[in-house]
């Protein structure tokens, strides 16, 4: 008993530890990207250069225009002097810090004026006064411009690697005690109990039940050799996005085939959320405006009327499902058309841009390394809360046993209607979302924006093994099942073939998926 | 020339986790009428699959006519002259009889010389003369769906003997006929022994097996136990032989002593002018009331009536003198009545879920934490109180419930229905399907139940199952209510009175 705890609790450190220092060291990558200098240094020595190295930052300068000599010099690209900067009165200019001085200063410390295409200098309305702008590269001492989380990961760079090792270590110690633990109770030994487990024939029948996910990852390992940049962190950021907003629909898609419905409305559905985010967040001066007269609405205010018009459709969908009894193929199928329809009428099929920079900045935003983007947190928070709602309440449930079984679901008292409507109005308010976060990541949206993403959720769900036969389906499933099926996307990119066939490949690997799901069903018969 | 038409030698097969056929045997003479009797998972449907190429062998031999052949799918054995009516039927019933009987083998001929179409006039007038043979007469153009269940399967047995064949295998034929069809059936069987066709008649029914059959081989736990002439055997040595033990006491004692009415039911009537009308009853608390009748009698109707699953037209309910309205399943389980429905697969079990989720689906209010978070150690305490007190067979909770056999399924839908402890259960062929063992053990949960003061309906068509377990057998025939008979005065003779009341 004892030892079963200490192999659980190996494993919880392990595995906690594991993460954090994962996410100190792509912390610190990032930390050394907005810092070249730092590049190429050991970590041992990180901290050592981070205080010795001097860091040229600009500084903004305004000159009274009035105090220009008609035609003076604008260059005097002598090296800056930080110290005398220091002492000069300091004005603020929209949330923008400017040092004041004379021309004569300005010339003595060496800076440079800002001009226009003709040459001259560059001009600020301020207050009545007009202002002449320049710029100086200051000298600072590295350690000074950091922030505190970077010296920390500076400071705690040469324990990273061995501490990484160690919570490996851990988890792996952990893992084996609990194997042994496990091989202990059936009375076998560790030996034999990892040999059955390992056994070829269950490797076989994991290999066989996984074959899509098997094979694509094989492929991409190989694209991985042929091409190093595949698993470099540039295209792993790009992989890891792009996987983040096909989960939340991939998500939303879930309950309904786990019900054994679809939901064929889901790209159209954001691609209409996309637009009507993009159309309320528009910057105030953008010359095209939509609606030229619209104030500055609150993010969340927005995002909770695209979601709210998300709902809508999802219960209408519901509602022409169970009430009509509409087989969900047809009932989405018309809202797809519907939807696209009203998209079209709305926007006048035009284009939407200029999107407000604190929209835009949600899909910009990250949050220690440039992988871990906002979108990735809130598709990670989305898929938390999912898997809640799935595994550990009343409407989860539910929704497995309607999947199960519609007839004794109702026997046994469930509203199924009430549960259909909710898993549609939910799927429809995640299409909202992922419609949400694509504008703020394209920076505009079109009556084209997700187009066909309901096929690719469909897709990833059922490689995760979502069976369409109902009653089954992981969350955990659906994520590898998105996740591998972008991997193939991007893999393929890769080897430069033409986006053209990609499709071909991607819709055989659906008709495949499903066709292996549905063996798996008739080989238990 | 072999003495048999078809033998069929060691033959085994496994299913993952089940060794569903262990050595199994069986020798068919021409001409004869050879049951196969066994507990339910004895194997005998297993053993008919593989015969019909339903199923692929992991081991055994079949010889036909004295050949060994290897039979790979039905379209096979269909062409060798075996022919299988399921125990569940599988009709098209949108098209018509002909279709059904013609199905995968239309006749063709040819337009303008060359183009193949279906000859539909052929087809109808061979489906005529097939089902003049096996004396049932319906239009070959009349819609399969229309008929009856009974009448559905006169039509599958048409399709098989319409193939011309030499092997007909009836699995469990009788199980939803009326007596007047059953009898229709025999003197098909009859008529197809008279053309030298050997019959494999798989079924429970003892009265029926010794009735009409030549031979009977007994199976049990997938093993072959041995094969008998009819003449020697007797209902008790048949039981014997099919678990293995003497079967000394059928029911349990019942101690449960009915008290005060808790239901009303009054002119309760559907909305269907053919189904139940004008039932009147009433239910005591603690007691077990019976209700019987020939398959028709629409007591399966009546009683989804009463839980909500159908409408009905008018009538009333009262549950302990307050009336109650119910419209759907819902709204009766609220007023703590619980179901468990005659088509388990259909209409009971979820089955790719596990035993756990099938369990406790209709009482997931009672394990919240926080009014929305499953407390999982509720359900798990839920789960193992319900495995130990009507000892079901699982490895796990997390068992899907499809894998577990008829009892343990029907077992787990009981304790689906007592988590939300009802005062009233219905429950509509508690047993059907289910083999002789696992029967008993129902049978003392049901009677341990009424002990404990909770009023339970059984539907049952097996006479001596409501003869043996019931207080008070309601008798029904074509929709109304024919009779009330004291448990203790019934006999099959006076039920049998009563449901066949027809007016």
């Amino acid at each position: 008993m004892r030892k079963h705890k200490l192999g659980s609790f190996l494993k919880l450190v392990g595995g906690i530890l594991l993460a954090v220092f994962v996410y100190f060291m792509l912390s610190l990558s990032d930390v050394v990207r907005l810092n070249p200098s730092l590049e190429g240094v050991s970590n041992a020595s990180m901290a050592q250069t981070a205080r010795d190295a001097t860091v040229y930052e600009n500084a903004g300068f305004l000159l009274p225009a009035s105090a220009l000599p008609a035609d003076g010099e604008t260059d005097f690209s002598a090296a800056g002097d930080g110290a005398l900067a220091e002492s000069l009165p300091v004005m603020e200019i929209d949330g923008e810090a400017y040092y004041l001085c004379t021309y004569e200063e300005f010339q003595a410390i060496g800076g440079k004026l800002s001009t226009d295409k003709f040459g001259d200098p560059k001009l600020l309305e301020h207050d009545g006064t007009s202002y002449a702008q320049g710029e100086i590269k200051i000298g600072k001492n590295m350690w000074e411009t950091m922030d505190g989380w970077s010296r920390f990961l500076v400071t705690v760079a040469p324990a990273i690697t061995p501490l990484l090792v160690f919570s490996f270590l851990a988890l792996f110690a952990g893992m084996l005690l609990g194997t042994a633990e496990k091989a202990r109770v059936l009375n076998i030994s560790t030996g034999a109990y990892l040999a059955d487990k390992f056994s070829p024939r269950k490797i076989f029948k994991f290999v066989s039940n996984n074959i899509i996910i098997v094979l694509i990852m094989i492929f991409a390992v190989v694209v991985a050799i042929l091409k190093p940049n595949f698993a470099g962190e540039d295209n792993i950021r790009n992989l890891l996005s792009n996987t983040a907003v096909r989960f939340i629909i991939a998500l939303g898609v879930s309950g309904c085939l786990i019900t054994k419905g679809t939901d064929l409305s889901a790209g159209r559905v954001a691609g209409f959320a996309a637009c009507i985010s993009a159309i309320l967040l528009q910057r105030g001066d953008y010359g095209s405006k939509f609606y030229p007269g619209l104030g500055e609405l609150p993010i969340p205010v927005v995002l909770l009327i695209v979601l709210g018009i998300c709902a809508i459709i999802g219960i209408i969908n519901g509602s022409v499902i169970s009430f009509f009894k509409v087989p969900p193929f047809i009932a989405t199928l018309g809202m797809q058309t519907l939807v696209y329809g009203i998209c079209l009428v709305y926007t006048g099929a035009s284009p939407i841009g200029g999107l407000r920079q604190d929209y835009t900045s949600i899909a910009t935003n990250y949050v220690g390394n440039r992988m871990f983007s906002y979108i990735l947190l809130i598709a990670v928070i989305i898929g938390a809360f999912m898997w809640f709602l799935y595994n550990k309440t009343r409407h989860g449930k539910y929704m497995y046993a309607i999947g199960g079984n519609e007839v004794a679901a109702e026997v046994a008292g469930i509203n199924t209607n009430k549960s259909k409507i909710l898993i549609y109005m939910l799927a429809a308010i995640l299409y909202g979302v992922m419609g949400f976060l694509s504008a703020a990541k394209a920076g505009g949206a079109s009556v084209n924006t997700a187009q066909g993403y309901e096929l690719e959720a469909i897709a990833g769900c059922t490689i995760g093994g979502v069976s369409v036969n109902g009653g089954v389906g992981k969350i955990s499933g659906i994520l590898i099942g998105v996740l591998v099926f972008e991997v193939l996307k991007i893999a393929l990119q890769f080897l430069g073939v033409e986006s053209s066939y990609t499709y071909i490949v991607q819709g055989l690997v659906i008709i495949v998926a499903v066709a292996l799901d549905l063996r798996k069903y008739l080989a238990k018969k | 020339m072999s003495e048999y038409r078809l033998e069929m030698r060691g033959v085994c097969k496994s299913f993952p986790g089940v060794k569903a056929l262990d050595k199994a045997q069986l020798r068919l003479r021409p001409g004869t009428v050879h049951a196969l009797m066994g507990e339910n998972g004895a194997g005998k449907s297993t053993l008919m699959k593989c015969m019909f190429g339903i199923y692929k062998m992991d081991q055994g031999e079949i010889f036909y006519e004295g050949k060994k052949v290897h039979i790979g799918d039905p379209l096979q054995a269909l062409h060798m002259g075996i022919a299988m009516v399921h125990q569940e039927l599988q009709p098209i019933p949108e098209r018509s009889v002909a279709e059904n009987v013609f199905v995968g083998r239309y006749p063709v001929k040819k337009l303008l010389g060359f183009i193949p179409v279906v000859d539909h006039a052929k087809m109808f007038e061979d489906t005529a003369r097939v089902l003049k043979e096996v004396r049932m007469n319906f239009d070959p153009k009349q819609r399969l769906g229309e008929l009856s269940v009974s009448q559905m399967q006169s039509v599958e047995i048409a399709k098989a003997v319409s193939a011309d064949c030499k092997v007909l295998i009836l699995d469990e034929p009788t199980s939803s006929l009326t007596a007047a069809e059953v009898e229709a059936l025999f003197r098909i069987i009859a008529d197809l022994k008279s053309k030298n066709v050997s019959i494999v008649y798989i079924s429970h029914k003892m009265d029926e097996i010794l009735r009409i059959s030549d031979e009977v081989t007994i199976m049990r736990d997938g093993k072959y136990i041995g094969t008998w002439d009819a003449k020697e055997l007797t209902t008790d040595k048949i039981i014997t032989q099919m678990v293995g033990r003497e079967l000394t006491n059928l029911y349990p004692p019942r101690e449960n002593v009915p008290g005060e009415v808790v239901l009303e039911v009054r002119d309760f009537t559907s909305i269907h002018p053919r189904s139940f009308r004008n039932v009147t009853f009433n239910l005591r608390k603690g007691e077990i009331l019976g209700v019987g009748g020939l398959v028709g009698a629409q007591r399966t109707e009546l009683m989804e009536g009463l839980f909500g699953v159908r409408s009905h037209s008018k009538g009333e309910i009262l549950y302990k003198g307050q009336k109650l309205h119910i419209n759907r399943p819902r709204d009766a389980i609220q007023k703590s009545i619980a179901m468990l429905t005659e088509d388990r697969r259909g209409t009971g079990i979820m089955g790719v879920l596990s035993v756990e989720d099938n369990i406790s689906i209709a009482s997931l209010d009672h394990y919240l934490d926080f009014g929305i978070m499953i407390n999982s150690k509720k359900v798990d305490a839920l789960v193992q109180e319900n495995v130990k007190k009507m000892a079901i067979k699982t490895p796990s909770g997390k068992t899907q419930i499809q894998s577990l056999s008829g009892g343990n399924q029907q077992k787990v839908l009981i304790g689906r229905w007592l988590a939300n402890n009802p005062d009233i259960l219905i429950l509509d062929e508690p047993t059907r399907g289910i083999d002789v063992g696992a029967k008993y053990e129902i049978y003392c949960i049901i009677a341990e139940l009424a002990k404990q003061g909770k009023s339970i309906i059984m539907i049952s068509s097996e006479m001596s199952e409501l003869i043996g377990m019931s207080d008070r057998i309601m008798v029904m025939c074509d929709g109304r209510v024919t009779g009330f008979i004291d448990g203790k005065d019934a006999t099959q003779e006076n039920i049998m009175a009563l449901a066949t009341q027809f007016e």
